[in-house]
C-alpha cells in the first residue's frame, strides 16, 4: 500500500502543532510535500491502472514511473497563464482550471521541501509552516476541483513525454 | 526575459495578497537561488501574529500561487518563494 496522503498531511498537522523545534518544523514542511507527492502518484496510478488494482505489479509500475525532477518539471511549466508550445497541444477546450494553481503550488512546496530538507542557512517560523502545511491541503482540494478531463489532460502530461 | 524591480515584485505580492484576505502589514523581497541553482526571488510576507490562523488553506494558497503566476505573466523568470513571517511586537516602554 502507497503512503496515504491525507495521513501525511495530518502527520505535518501533528509536528506543526506539537514541535519541540526546528527540525520538526522541517520534517513538517517535508511530509507536506510528500503528501502533495503521493496524492499525485495515486491519482496517476488509480487513472491508468485503477484503484481496484492497487497491489497489482502494473500499478507499482505507473506508481513509480514518475520522480521529483518529472513533477517538478511539469509543473514548472505551469507558471505563468500562457501555456507552452509543449504544453497547449493537450490544453482541454476549457483551459486547465484549477490544474493550474495546483501546479504553482506543487512547484512551490517541492523548493520549500528541499530547503527544509538540505539548506541549514534558511530557518523555518511555525507561521511559514503551518501556512505551509495548509497550502498542501488545499493544492489536493483543488486538483480533485478540476474536471476529469482537464486531471487527465495533466497526468497524461505528467506520464509521457511529447517527442 | 524581463527582471523586474524589487518594488514591482513586492506590488505584485501585496495586491495578490490583499485580494486573497491576508492582512498583510509588509513585505520585501531578497535575492535567492531555486532548487536548480536558477536565480529566484524571496518574498516574505509579513503579518500579526493573531492573524496567522485567517490565511491558512485558501486565502495562503491563493496568494503562493497567484504571485507565481503573475511574476510568470510579467516575463520574469525568477521562481517567488513567498515566505510567512509573524510581525514582531514593539518593545515595551
Amino acid at each position: 500500500m502507497h503512503p496515504d496522503p491525507d495521513s501525511l498531511f495530518d502527520q505535518a498537522d501533528v509536528l506543526v502543532n506539537n514541535h519541540k523545534d526546528e527540525t520538526d518544523l522541517r520534517r513538517a514542511i517535508s511530509t507536506a510535500y510528500y503528501g502533495v507527492f503521493h496524492f499525485t502518484l495515486r491519482a496517476l496510478a488509480d487513472w491508468i491502472v485503477g484503484a481496484t488494482h492497487r497491489s497489482a505489479a502494473r500499478y507499482v509500475l505507473v506508481y513509480r514511473s514518475v520522480d521529483h525532477k518529472i513533477l517538478r518539471a511539469l509543473c514548472d511549466q505551469f507558471r505563468g497563464a500562457k501555456r507552452n508550445a509543449v504544453i497547449q497541444p493537450y490544453e482541454p477546450a476549457g483551459g486547465f482550471g484549477p490544474i493550474e494553481s495546483f501546479a504553482r503550488a506543487v512547484l512551490y512546496l517541492f523548493e520549500q521541501r528541499i530547503s527544509a530538507d538540505y539548506d541549514p542557512a534558511h530557518s523555518f517560523n511555525v507561521a511559514d509552516v503551518s501556512s505551509t502545511v495548509s497550502g498542501a491541503r488545499t493544492a489536493a482540494r483543488d486538483f480533485q476541483a478540476a474536471t476529469p478531463e482537464q486531471r487527465e489532460a495533466f497526468l497524461t502530461l505528467l506520464a509521457f513525454r511529447s517527442r | 526575459m524581463t527582471t523586474l524591480r524589487d518594488e514591482e515584485i513586492q506590488t505584485i505580492a501585496k495586491d495578490v495578497a490583499l485580494a486573497n484576505a491576508v492582512p498583510v502589514q509588509e513585505v520585501s523581497t531578497a535575492p535567492i537561488f531555486d532548487s536548480e541553482g536558477k536565480p529566484a526571488v524571496e518574498v516574505t510576507i509579513t503579518i500579526l501574529p493573531e492573524q496567522v490562523p485567517s490565511i491558512l488553506g485558501e486565502p495562503y494558497y491563493r496568494t503562493v500561487t497567484g504571485i507565481i503566476r503573475e511574476v510568470a505573466d510579467k516575463g520574469d523568470d525568477r521562481l517567488p518563494l513567498v515566505r510567512i513571517r509573524e510581525k514582531k511586537s514593539a518593545p515595551r516602554p
